[in-house]
């Protein structure tokens, strides 16, 4: 997209006026999205867009500025705008680049949009299938894109990423009751992920929890244990820890983890790890948008902090090493730290023998979307799949619940882990100011107790 | 070439190549970011966008081609790939675009004064909002997010029906998040401010609202589960609205996909509830002269004291279900299809301060933030975490914090007893005031 001599030009017009350190990121992104809806299909859509940011650095203060024609000198004026906030004598740009280029990609999206289509219908129709089953909404999107990222300190690298989602919506009507249900499948791979059997099961699954919803009892209210789903329950770990495991949340000395490097933070059972290598996953990059290789972070081992999740900016600060986590939506935004896949290692226990040590609790299998203050470890969730607890076993499924409490005691509150490891499907979109794919993994795990906010008093 | 004339020729051009209908949404913005921490200029972002949307109708069948660029070739593929897509969507009769007939509202929603402030003022506003809150009180020790937006925009809508309207906009956000610390206890407080103009923020207010916010929590505990009257502020009242801005679609009304589907004329909230759709008033960010498809945008009552009186529909779903279009069709960005939602939904302001309204309450409850996704639009059920504080006899006692607030819609709207006059625009389009509203399931500890 662009070659070495324009990062290069690029570069050092970024630094002319000063400045720590420059960076020039060229994107270019293209894909499709389709819907059907009330069974028919429509909303097909097609998209592409080209930019480039570039970013100067100095004493820490940061200067941006994008540019949506790839013109060398119009280029160069955006890389002089974003160097407006330096102030002092000319800065560095390396001498010597080292390309790094990863290798093609194993599958794409090159197939025709009939395809994509074909396997929309089938989750439709296997949705639809289920009696009670009276709507059903599926969404295909897709995105390819290609970026380059060179700095100043002699970084040139190149990849190509692609994504995918497949969504299944449905809604559940039973005499006046109405219910939502969801499944999803998402991942950084082409479109292979949705061979075999794919479509129908996620039709199945979507139907299946709106069908289980029909006949929920509105939800407790108070404290009680609250065992977390495996898979799906990984947002949990997402929203209510790693972002407090992200550097610059740390650096402003605003995590709830800050300065308590080394220290025991969790429960022995709790091994966390922020882990991008696992194939074709919601949050599986092979390099970071700063260009560099995208790896498996261990950020807790056995309830003892050990790192955290850096960008080249807050590694910089810290003196640390680069971990890969520096991630942006596109060319609009710069780099900040975030997370890939959120991982919980796996424990001993399984599915039955943590259910059985619940005597009147709470079981929060999925949740529609959380959200956590990082400054203090206080959290939401939202749970669209949950159900009541009574002597050891899963007594009635419950609506309209929430969990909220404070993550520092949730970590420390951890009693069993399973054994039932497994990685989120869906995956999620994370919005931390800029919108990034991110997934996670876990086993159920059992929490002493938690806040669960529901109607019944 | 001018967005509009791009828009133009652009709809020409795919109907010369075989669409039926075209219509070209063009977009081009300037947008600042400025971030400011411990009275330092952290970082500032400068972007220059401009994107183009067209959509197609041909065998009834609709397709959508979106790119950021202007040569030849990129509007050309756009073009084809638009043709080729809706030929391959299903024919769907209820697509279709504005037959230009009405007048259009002269808004003035666009400030020179954004243009003439240096990115230094800007800079100093967000900063005096941070300096102004540390001084407040010692307790508040830090802020995490100090940022300031703005954006001035134009956007133009060409149809092939003969349609070519453009307008400009502007408009700024504020946004302050303090952290509150005393002894272990912490508590972040967030509040953001909007408008046309910058030189309209006050750093004073803004400062010391989120002050006294964080100030209020800090150190706060559950209180026994069970009902409570509860004081929402302005800012607890916005996770209402953000679901029933949702559940005014008609179209999610008709598909069932809205708790109100079936209560069109019918009583949904107390005879206090007064919600308009002002989407012609110019201090609201959400208005505009048209929506994003070019159909004028009007006023419009959607609850009168109490009762539901019409849904809003985009182009598509006002054909669909044989109501006429209201001027709620909003694309969140020129790449998304248009959705239905409201442009400035306002809920209407009764007589009573803050301070009269907790002086009514024996044993309540006084929630300034909530966090999470609170309601869910199909069913009604509304979900809450939320912190503030207790009233006891009138008066403002302990901190409150980690408790939910539960109950369905349509019955806390029911229970409104007192409607605020502190109206105030907390973003996203929602107006509102503070309310007060009975009998509110509390999740809190089991003492």
């Amino acid at each position: 997209m662009i070659s070495v001599d324009e990062a290069k030009k690029i570069l050092e017009a970024a630094l002319s006026g000063g400045g720590d350190f420059a960076e020039v990121f060229v994107e270019k992104r293209w894909g499709e999205d389709f819907a059907i809806e009330d069974k028919v299909l429509k909303t097909l859509k097609s998209g592409n867009s080209t930019g480039a940011g570039i970013r100067v650095v100095v004493d820490g203060c940061t200067g941006y500025a994008t540019c949506e024609d790839l013109e060398i000198e119009l280029l160069i004026s955006a890389a002089q705008q974003a160097g407006n906030i330096a102030k002092k004598g000319g800065g560095v740009v390396s001498a010597e680049f080292r390309p790094v280029k990863y290798p093609e990609l194993e599958s794409d999206f090159n197939v025709p949009g009939k395809d994509k289509v074909e396997r929309m219908r089938r989750a439709e129709e296997s949705a639809l299938s289920h009696d009670k089953i009276a709507q059903a909404w599926v969404r295909y999107g897709d995105f390819t894109r290609k970026f380059t990222v060179a700095n100043s300190d002699g970084v040139f690298a190149s990849d190509t990423e692609v994504y995918a989602r497949l969504i299944v919506e449905v809604l559940g009507e039973d005499g006046g009751i109405r219910h939502s249900g969801r499944s999803a499948r998402s991942g950084y791979r082409g479109f292979d992920m949705y061979s075999g059997d794919v479509p129908e099961r996620l039709g199945k699954e979507a139907a299946e929890m709106a069908l289980t919803m029909l006949s929920a009892r509105p939800a407790p209210a108070g404290e009680m244990p609250v065992i977390l789903g495996n898979s799906d329950g990984s947002v949990f770990l997402h929203e209510a820890v790693g972002h407090s495991l992200e550097a610059d949340h740390i650096q402003k000395n605003n995590s709830m983890f800050s300065g308590k490097m080394g220290e025991k933070v969790a429960s022995e059972l709790v091994t966390l790890v922020d882990d991008p290598t696992a194939r074709g996953e919601g949050g599986s990059i092979r390099m970071d948008d700063e260009g560099t290789e995208a790896k498996r972070t261990v950020l807790i081992e056995n309830g003892v902090l050990v790192n955290l999740m850096y960008d080249r900016l807050t590694a910089r600060n810290a003196g640390a090493d680069l971990t890969g986590n520096g991630r942006r939506q596109s060319y609009l935004f710069y780099p900040i730290p975030r997370m890939t896949n959120t991982c919980l290692l796996k424990g001993r226990s399984t599915f039955e023998e943590i259910l059985s040590q619940v005597k009147r609790g709470f079981y929060a299998k999925r949740f529609g979307g959380g959200q956590v203050s990082p400054a203090s470890g206080d959290f939401t969730f939202a749970v669209v799949e949950g159900y009541y607890i009574e002597n050891g076993e899963i007594a009635y499924p419950v609506k309209g619940a929430s969990l909220i409490g404070n993550s520092a005691r949730v970590l420390k509150d951890i009693l069993m882990v399973g054994d039932d490891f497994r990685f989120w499907p869906g995956g999620g979109i994370c919005g931390k100011l800029q919108n990034v794919p991110v997934s996670g993994a876990q086993p159920t795990i059992l929490v002493k107790s938690m806040v669960v906010g529901g109607t019944e008093v | 070439m001018k967005d509009l004339e791009a828009a133009v020729e652009l709809c020409n051009t795919a109907v010369k190549k075989g669409a039926d209908q075209a219509e070209a949404y063009v977009i081009s913005a300037t947008q600042n970011e400025i971030r400011v921490q411990d009275q330092e200029i952290e970082s500032q972002r400068t972007l220059s966008t401009r994107g183009i949307a067209l959509r197609v109708i041909k065998d009834r069948g609709m397709g959508i081609a979106t790119t950021t660029g202007f040569d030849k070739e990129s509007l050309n593929g756009m073009v084809d790939s638009a043709i080729e897509l809706a030929g391959l969507a299903d024919p769907d009769p209820y697509n279709n675009f504005y037959s230009p007939a009405k007048k259009y509202s002269e808004l003035e929603i666009f400030s020179p004064g954004i243009w003439r402030m240096t990115l230094e003022d800007k800079a100093r506003l967000i900063a005096d909002v941070e300096r102004i809150g540390k001084a407040y009180d010692p307790r508040i020790k830090r802020t995490d997010y100090m940022a300031y937006f703005d954006e001035s925009k134009d956007v133009s809508i060409a149809n092939s029906l003969g349609l070519g309207v453009s307008y400009m906009e502007s408009d700024y956000v504020a946004l302050a998040e303090f952290i509150a610390q005393e002894g272990d206890s912490v508590y972040a407080s967030m509040v953001s401010r909007c408008g046309r103009n910058p030189e309209d923020l006050s750093p004073e207010e803004m400062g010391i609202s989120c002050a006294e916010t964080a100030l209020l929590s800090l150190g706060g505990k559950p209180v026994p589960t069970g009902k409570y009257p509860v004081l929402f502020g302005p800012e607890a009242v916005m996770h209402i609205f953000v679901t029933l801005s949702q559940s005014i679609s008609g179209k999610a009304a008709a598909m069932h996909q809205s708790f109100l589907w079936n209560m069109e004329g019918k009583e949904i909230a107390s005879p206090l509830v007064t919600i308009v759709d002002d989407g012609l008033d110019p201090k609201y960010t959400g208005s505009s002269p048209f929506d994003d498809e070019g159909v004028p945008v009007e006023t419009r009552v959607i609850v009168d004291k109490g009762v539901l009186k019409e849904f809003e529909y985009d182009l598509h779903s006002a054909k669909k279900y044989g109501r006429r279009p209201t001027g709620n069709g909003r694309r969140q960005s020129y790449g998304e299809a248009p959705l239905t939602l409201p442009n400035s939904l306002v809920l209407k302001p009764g007589a009573e301060s803050l301070k009269e309204i907790t002086g009514r309450i024996g044993r309540g409850l006084y929630i300034t933030s909530g966090m999470g996704f609170a309601g869910n639009p199909v069913t009604g059920d509304f979900s809450l975490a939320a912190s503030g504080a207790l009233i006891e006899n009138g008066e403002i006692t302990s901190p409150v914090m980690e408790i939910t607030l539960a109950g369905n819609l349509v019955e806390m709207m029911k229970s409104v007893s007192v409607v605020g006059n502190d109206l105030t625009e907390v973003g996203g389009g929602i107006v509102v005031p503070s309310i007060l509203i009975e009998n509110v399931s509390v999740g809190g500890n089991n003492n």
